[in-house]
């Protein structure tokens, strides 16, 4: 359960709800820890351990896809500044 | 054999080994996605991460082949999902990371190339500049020089010019000396000079015809003009030629004195300019004379 709840607050820190790509999974991950819960309560406690690994595997996507962003814009603009630089340079 | 080849193999043992079932949704996106994942940048730049997304899609179907309608079946193809997924969003991130180093780099090599290319141009500037700048000191130095030059040619002038000035004085204290048109006429009595028709210089005149070198030598850079002159008695001929002789005789004692030869000319113009009445002995003892003239203009560099 912990390792679930680490890995949302993983996909949090990321900027997972900033990046659109991310944002369905990071949703996926919390409602899905959220039925663990109540799975738990029912004391359906296997259900809510595969539960929990899907919640967990959801925030871990969300988390990948923010850093993939985010590299991806950073690449982005590094190679723009060096095409501008180049630009400026050539004058 | 390719890997697609390797999973319709694979899922068709699993379709056999579970009794005829078909694989669930999840098991299918499942496969698709590690397919996707292995055929990204995943397994060069992330191959641990497939290793994790390989062995949670070989948990999901043994799980499907235990019992194809569990749902611990499908929850773990969805989890074996989610590793593809993740396996080939890490690769594009480490891709992304690999081209944004490689721009970066790039970005210095540029920078690098245009401070070059910058500090060459100024190097380039400087040097001209430094250039321009010996040539301006040298030529405010000639500029100095000339003017410097130019002072002292202007005060020699001015010394000279009043060295005339004085010489031409003390000559007018004892000579005839006028300022006309064609210059300044310096004139000496022909009786004073010669002996009744003759051309040889007198030596009683001698001392004033050195006054009259002295001050022609205070100024070089005129030309002088000796002109013999008679009264009209005898004839023209006889007039022209004494004339002639007399300025010629002046002339070369003038020379002899230290006038510039090549400053000098003489020329005899007999009785034909007459300043004064030829009917009188006095008015002819003044037509016999040698005019010197001045030239106004300045004819001879110093």
């Amino acid at each position: 359960m912990a390792s679930s709840e680490g890995a949302i607050r993983g996909a949090q820190e990321a900027g997972a709800q900033d990046v659109p790509a991310a944002t369905l999974y990071l949703t996926l991950a919390e409602e899905e820890r959220a039925k663990a819960l109540a799975l738990v309560k029912d004391d359906k406690n296997h259900r809510a351990e595969y539960m929990l690994a899907r919640s967990e595997a959801d925030a871990e996507l969300a988390v990948a896809l923010a850093r993939a962003a985010r590299a991806q814009a950073e690449a982005t603009k590094a190679t723009e500044q060096v095409q501008d630089l180049k630009a400026r340079g050539g004058k | 054999m390719s890997i697609t080849k390797l999973w319709s193999a694979l899922s068709l043992c699993a379709l056999l080994a579970c009794g005829g079932h078909l694989a669930p949704k999840e098991l299918v996106d499942a496969r698709a996605a590690y397919d996707r994942a292995a055929a990204s940048n995943a397994p060069k730049l992330v191959p641990a991460e497939l290793h994790v997304a390989r062995e949670s899609l070989d948990l999901a179907e043994r799980k499907f082949a235990d019992d194809p309608d569990s749902q611990d079946a499908i929850d773990s193809a969805y989890i074996a999902m989610r590793k593809a997924q993740r396996a080939e969003a890490l690769g594009n991130a480490a891709a992304a990371s690999y081209s944004k180093s490689v721009a970066e780099h790039e970005q210095t090599r540029t920078q690098q190339a245009i401070i070059e290319n910058q500090q060459g141009r100024i190097q380039k500037t400087e040097s001209q500049l430094a250039k321009e700048r010996d040539t301006l000191v040298k030529e405010r130095d000639s500029l100095a020089k000339q003017i410097q030059m130019t002072e002292e040619e202007r005060q020699k002038r001015m010394e000279a010019e009043k060295k005339a000035q004085d010489a031409m004085e003390a000559l007018s204290k004892s000579l005839a000396v006028k300022a006309e048109m064609r210059g300044t006429v310096i004139t000496l009595s022909g009786g004073v000079l010669f002996a009744t028709g003759q051309a040889t210089i007198l030596l009683g005149a001698q001392a004033q015809l050195n006054q009259v070198a002295d001050a022609l030598k205070t100024q070089a850079e005129h030309h002088f003009t000796v002109e013999g002159h008679t009264d009209n008695q005898g004839t023209d001929a006889i007039n022209n030629d004494l004339s002639n002789r007399r300025a010629n005789a002046v002339r070369d004692y003038l020379v002899v004195r230290g006038v510039a030869a090549a400053a000098i000319t003489a020329q005899g113009v007999g009785s034909t300019r007459p300043v004064a009445d030829n009917r009188t002995t006095e008015g002819r003892a003044m037509n016999r004379r040698v005019e010197i003239i001045v030239d106004r203009t300045v004819t001879v560099a110093n």
